[in-house]
This record gives C-alpha cells, structure tokens and sequence, in this order.
C-alpha cells in the first residue's frame, strides 16, 4: 500500500475511535434522563484507589425477593435490565428482567458480579470516580467522618440503559473539583 | 520563563550548531565522488530486482549518499560541507524555537489543566497525537534524510494515542474493570502504523500491550484469556513480518503467559491453546524458535494438566510429544531435543503414577519408582552411545548423554542414602516392578546393540562399558532385592565412586575439562554427603576430622598432580 494512503487510512481510522468513544459517552450524557443514586459506604480502605473513588449504590446489590422477579435465573457475566422508579428524590429498583425494556419506563443496564441465593452483586460502569489527583480526600472525609453523610450521585442513563456519571453530591452539595 | 533559563537555552544552541552546524565543519562522511555514488545506485537497483530490499528502503540508502541532479536527472553526490542528514544552523534554529514554543504551550496547559474544560482537553490531547503522527509520517516519507526522527515520532505518536484513550477514558468514568477495553483500543489501532509504516518499535509497543491486555483480563473477569494467544497467532505473528525481535518477543509472552496460567485455576486448556498454536507455527514457519518454545509449552501444559486432573493418566501428551520429538529430529535442533527429553521423562513419571493408582490401585513400591528413572536414564545415554558414531547426530548424541548421565547420577546418588530404603520393603509385582523390569530388559538390548557395533571399543567407551554394567548389575540386585537396604546403599555408594574415577578418567582420554570437573564434582558431593551422615555418626568428631582431613588431602595431592599434568598435555597439543 502507498505510504501516503496508509497514513490516511490509520488517521482516519483514530479519529473514528475516538469520536465514535466520545459520542457515545456524550449520547448518554446529552439525551439521557439524570436520575440521583444513593451510595452505600464502602470498606475505607477500599474508598480511594490511587486518583479514583470507588462508588458503590444501593442497586450495587440487589435482593430479587423485595422486587418484581420472573424467576430468570441469572449467573455471573449476564447482563439484566433494571427498572427504576422514584421514591423522594433518588430512583430506587422496582424490577429486573433479563431483556432490554419495551415499555416506557426508565432502566439501567448492569452486569451480573456474582450470584447467590435471592441476591445478586451487579455492575453498571458507573463504580469509579476519577477524580485529579490528591481531590479525592474531599469525598472519602465525608464517606469516613460522619456516620450519617451521604454521598449521592447523579447518573445519565440513555434510551439503551446506558449510564454515565454527570455529578457528585455530599449532603446535598455539589462537589466540585475545579 | 526566567533569565537563567533562556541562557542556557543559548548556550545549549551556542554548542549544538557548533558541532552540527554551518558549512564544512564537523563530519562530512557521507559524501563521495560520483562515480562510488553512480555504482551504488546500480547495484541498489539490482538488489531492487532480487526483492532483498524494498523502494523505501532503496531511497533511504541512497539519499545518505547523494540527490537526484534536477538539470542532468543523474544520482550525484552532495556537494562537499552539504549532506543530506546534517543540520544547518537555520534548521538549530527552528528547532530551538520550536522547544521553546512547546516547553511554554506544555506548561501553560499543565497550570491550567483542571480548568479546561473536558472536551477542550480531549481536543487538545487529540491534536497533538494526530499532530505527531502526521509529522512521523513526514519526517520518515516526505522529508528525506530524517527517517531515524520520523520513526521515533510514530512511536511518540503510538504513545500519545494511549494517552487519550486513557483520557477519554478517565473524563467519562469509565469503571478500571473495563482497563482491559482501554487496552485492546490502544493496541489494534497502532497495529497498521507498525505494519504498513513499517515501524518495529510500534510493533513491539503493540505487542507489549496485548501483554498487559492479558493480565487485566484475566484478572478483571477471573477467567483464562482464550483471546489473547488467539490475536498473537492471527493477528501479531502474522504481522511480524518474520522480524526476528518481534517474533521472539511475541513468543516469549506466550511462554509467560502458559506458565502464569499454570498457577490459575482450570486453565490447563489455555495452555493447551497456547502450545498448539505454537506447533502448528512449527510446520507453517519452520523457524527454530516454534519448535523450541512449543516443546517448552507441551511441557508446562503437562504439569498444569497433573495439576488440574492429578489422577488422570495423560494419554494425550503422546500424539504431541511423538510429533515434536519428530521436529526436532527433523531440524536437527538440539534445544528442542533437550526438553522433549525432559518432558518424556516427567510424563512418563506422571502416567505411570496416575496409571498405578486409578488402574492397578497399587501399594507404592517407592523403590521400584525411582528405579524406573534411573533407568531411563541409563538408555537415554545408550541412545546417546548409538548416535556417537553417526556424523549428523553427534550433537543429539551428547544431549542424550548429558541427559542420561545427569539422571544416572541423579537417582544413583539418592539411592546413595541409607533412609531411602523404607525399612519394611518388599518385592511386590506391581506395574512399577514390571515397568523397571522391562525398562532394565531393554537397556540390556540396547548395550549389546552398542556392542555389536564396536562402540566400546576406545578406552574411553570401556569405561563407559564398566560403569552401565556396574549401575545395571546394582539395579537388578536392588529392584529383586529390596530388603537389603545396606547392601543396596553400599552398593549404590560404590557405583558413585565407580562413576566419578571413571568420568575423570574419561575427561583424561578425551581432553575435555567438562567430564574431568564432572567427576571431581561427583566425587567430592559423595565424600561430603557420607562425612556428614556416616563418619559424623559412628566416630568421635575428632577422629572424624581427621580421618577426612588425611583422605581430602591425600586426594588434593593427588588431583592436584594430575591437574598439571592434564594441562600441560592440554598446551602442548
């Protein structure tokens, strides 16, 4: 192949990864309906992993006997669809299902961790924060010194159930690292 | 930007364009007169012909020479001061301009960093890898004499790429279970930069991440990574292009990743995968390094399947070891050789103890095992013998030798010991019992063979002669005789002391250091092991001292003597 036209080719080829990651990051971001999560606290050793905060929801686990279930069995690696519903200010779980939703209602797509009696550990690639470096103090004082703090985060989620992290709140404020 | 910095900006240029600068200073090596530089253009053009070089690589050598005269349109030298990879002191210029103008744009945007807003920086980062790419390609394609600076901005341009993957990555949050993700988008684009620009570095760079791309996976989904020696062998050996570096180096990330799967659980078929694909390279390349590295990788999935099935016999292993002993004999290649040797001898030891378990269900005769071994061993080096005289297998026949001697020795010195005898043995007719008597039997066809063909006719191949009977002889008293447990020990201490006078003896005859250091190595281990369980036990530590004392220097002297006379027979030819 000619040089010139390899060079074409491969640059064209980067700029097409890379937008087609950005745009479909920014789909999420620019169409998705923002909803508040509700985090949990986590081990303290395990809040802050170099210069990124672990989050973990109260969706991070799911007891299949308090929601609407139909009996699928679910296994690590599956994906599911959870349907969200509002309860005050934060959107809570109200069903899951293995197939992506039809009707109109909001869901997010997660991943099954791990599996074991009635209780799934789930993932929706909305567990790490980056944060620049050094700022993530800021979220972990405020997990570690109050009992009763409360860390809520708010995520876009995208027609596909796709989420991304638009802003973090500590006891109603907005953290803001800039 | 201070004062002090700015002078030693000049300073640094002062020196530079010194050096590298003006007319008819410094190297002017690259010139020659017209007739050198019109011959050299011919023959390039014959080596065109032959396919030994490519177009590319055809401008490359001869624009160090010389350029194309626009007026004449023949391949002229440079004129003399001017060559076509030296620097003016314009271009020092330039390019001190342009460090600065950088140096000053970086730490601009790294005060400001976190008040740039997401997208801006994402942009930013972009620029600059699409920006150093396209002057990698320019500096290598377009611009002739800078090859060497366009090629290390390529690969600048590589590393810039995982750099705003890993940015894009960070600014939407992208969970680090999914870094493996972030991986596989770095590595495969830059993959046709190292092909179709012919970068090695950006191969190698690939490759390295596909390497690390492993361990993420594996670690992130606890699962064996089928994936990545699938995309090493369709995707990266391929597109080596049979480059010695990049095929060895992707190889031997193989081996890593085959032997870090050992410690895994269940993954006994990656490794399989692994050593397959490399045998199947083994017929479509031919190159030595398959051959060696598969047999490498049959070897470590043989241990990962004991481990993983520990009462399985492994039948298998068979149909790969046949076919791998198969190529080496076919290549003639003596690494490979050495470890299908190996493997033999561990699968031969694993089958017959899953075999005597599961099938048999046997009580241990624990003797008879390593007897087995030893007797292995014994016809390696009988083998060994036999290739001596043909002229293509002489370098098998010393691996067979080396093998089989360092086993015979081996086992022999571990029945050396009077605590390997269990106290209560007994003859048992079990499959171990019949698999070292068989083995015996045929070590016994294998000596009279040698013998037929008069390959212990030298002095040196008697003493060879003398220690396998020797070492036979005591195999049999030991395998029909078990509950002799001093007996056998002393015996077996004999044929040590027999094998270490011989193997010296044998270093004489042959001139070689190697045997000659080998026999004091056995000799001494013997001496120090028996002084430490024997003499140190019976007599009072006194005497024991100097019983050894006199004896180790008894024999000092006389090494000594034979030493300097090995020597000097050895300077005089």
């Amino acid at each position: 192949m000619d040089k010139k036209k390899a060079f074409i080719m491969i640059l064209l080829l980067w700029i097409t990864i890379a937008s087609a990651l950005i745009l479909y990051k920014q789909y999420t971001i620019s169409t998705g309906e923002r909803i508040l999560l509700k985090t949990v606290p986590v081990d303290p050793r395990d809040i802050l992993r170099g210069d990124y905060v672990v989050m973990n929801y109260e969706i991070s686990r799911i007891d299949l006997g308090k929601i609407m279930y139909d009996g699928h069995s679910f296994s690590s690696g599956d994906t599911f669809y959870l349907i969200l519903g509002k309860s005050g200010k934060y959107w809570v779980p109200e069903a899951i299902v293995p197939d992506r939703p039809k009707d109109d209602v909001l869901f997010i797509k997660g991943t099954v961790n791990s599996a074991y009696g009635s209780t799934i550990n789930a993932a929706y690639g909305i567990e790490n924060y980056f944060v620049p470096e050094g700022q993530g103090i800021k979220i972990e004082r405020n997990i570690r010194a109050r009992s009763n703090s409360s860390v809520d985060v708010e995520v876009s989620v995208d027609d596909f159930g796709n989420a991304v992290i638009t802003r973090i709140f500590s006891d109603g404020a907005e953290i803001k690292f800039k | 930007m201070d004062f002090f910095s700015i002078l030693i900006l000049l300073v640094t240029a002062y020196f530079v364009f010194k050096k590298y600068g003006g007319s008819g200073s410094g190297d002017n090596g690259s010139a020659g007169d017209a007739g050198k530089v019109q011959w050299l253009r011919n023959e390039t053009i014959r080596w065109l012909e032959k396919n030994i070089i490519s177009i590319d690589q055809q401008k490359q050598i001869l624009f160090l020479y010389g350029e194309e005269n626009k007026e004449s349109g023949k391949f002229v030298p440079y004129e003399a001061g001017k060559t076509g990879g030296k620097l003016s002191a314009i271009k020092i210029l330039y390019i001190m301009s342009a460090i600065l103008l950088g140096l000053g744009a970086f730490l601009f945007v790294a005060s400001n960093w976190e008040k740039i807003p997401d997208i801006v920086r994402t942009l930013m980062v972009l620029s600059v890898t699409f920006g150093t790419f396209y002057l990698g390609y320019v500096f290598s394609y377009e611009k002739t004499g800078y090859s060497w600076l366009g090629k290390a901005l390529l690969l600048l341009a590589s590393i810039f790429w995982g750099a705003s993957i890993a940015l894009i990555g960070q600014i939407y949050h992208i969970p680090t279970s999914d870094n493996w993700l972030i991986f596989i988008l770095w590595g495969v684009p830059i993959l046709p930069v190292a092909y179709y620009l012919e970068s090695r570095p950006v191969f190698l760079l690939s490759s390295a991440i596909f390497f690390a791309w492993n361990f993420f996976f594996s670690q992130s989904k606890d699962a064996a990574n089928y994936y990545y020696p699938l995309i090493v062998f369709a995707l990266l050996l391929p597109l080596s292009k049979e480059d010695k570096l990049s095929v060895h180096a992707n190889v031997a990330a193989l081996l890593i990743a085959a032997f870090y799967a050992m410690f895994g659980r269940h993954q006994d078929y990656l490794i399989l995968l692994i050593a397959a694909g490399l045998l199947a390279y083994c017929f479509i390349k031919r190159l030595p390094i398959y051959f060696i590295s598969s047999s490498a990788a049959f070897l470590v999935w043989l241990i990962a399947f004991s481990s993983a099935h520990p009462d399985s016999p492994n039948y298998y292993f068979i149909v790969p070891l046949a076919l791998l002993f198969y190529s080496a004999y076919e290549t003639n290649l003596k690494e490979a050789l050495a470890i299908n040797l190996l493997s033999f001898v561990v699968w031969f030891n694993l089958l017959l103890l899953a075999v005597s378990k599961t099938v048999f269900f046997d009580k241990s005769f624990e003797i008879a095992k390593i007897l087995v071994l030893l007797l292995v061993g014994i016809i390696y080096y009988l083998i060994g013998i036999g290739y001596c005289k043909e002229e293509f297998m002489k370098e098998f026949s010393k691996v067979y030798k080396i093998f089989g001697f360092v086993l015979v020795v081996l086992f022999v010195y571990a029945f050396s010991f009077k605590a390997i005898y269990p106290k209560s043995a007994v003859l048992s007719y079990e499959l171990y019992f019949f698999t070292a008597l068989i083995l015996g039997l045929i070590s016994l066809v294998l000596l009279a063979i040698n013998s037929l063909k008069n390959a212990f006719v030298e002095k040196s191949s008697k003493y060879e002669l003398i220690a396998l009977v020797t070492v036979l002889v005591t195999v049999f008293i030991v395998l029909f005789a078990p509950m002799l447990s001093a007996l056998n020990s002393i015996l077996m201490n004999g044929v040590l002391l027999l094998i270490s006078v011989l193997t010296i003896l044998s270093g004489f005859e042959h001139q070689n250091k190697s045997e000659f250091d080998a026999g004091i190595a056995i000799f001494v281990v013997l001496v120090v092991t028996r002084y430490f369980d024997t003499l140190w036990q019976f007599l009072p530590r006194s005497v024991s001292f100097i019983i050894s004392g006199l004896l180790l220097l008894a024999f000092t002297v006389l090494l000594d003597r034979q030493r300097r006379k090995f020597i000097g027979m050895m300077k005089n030819g």
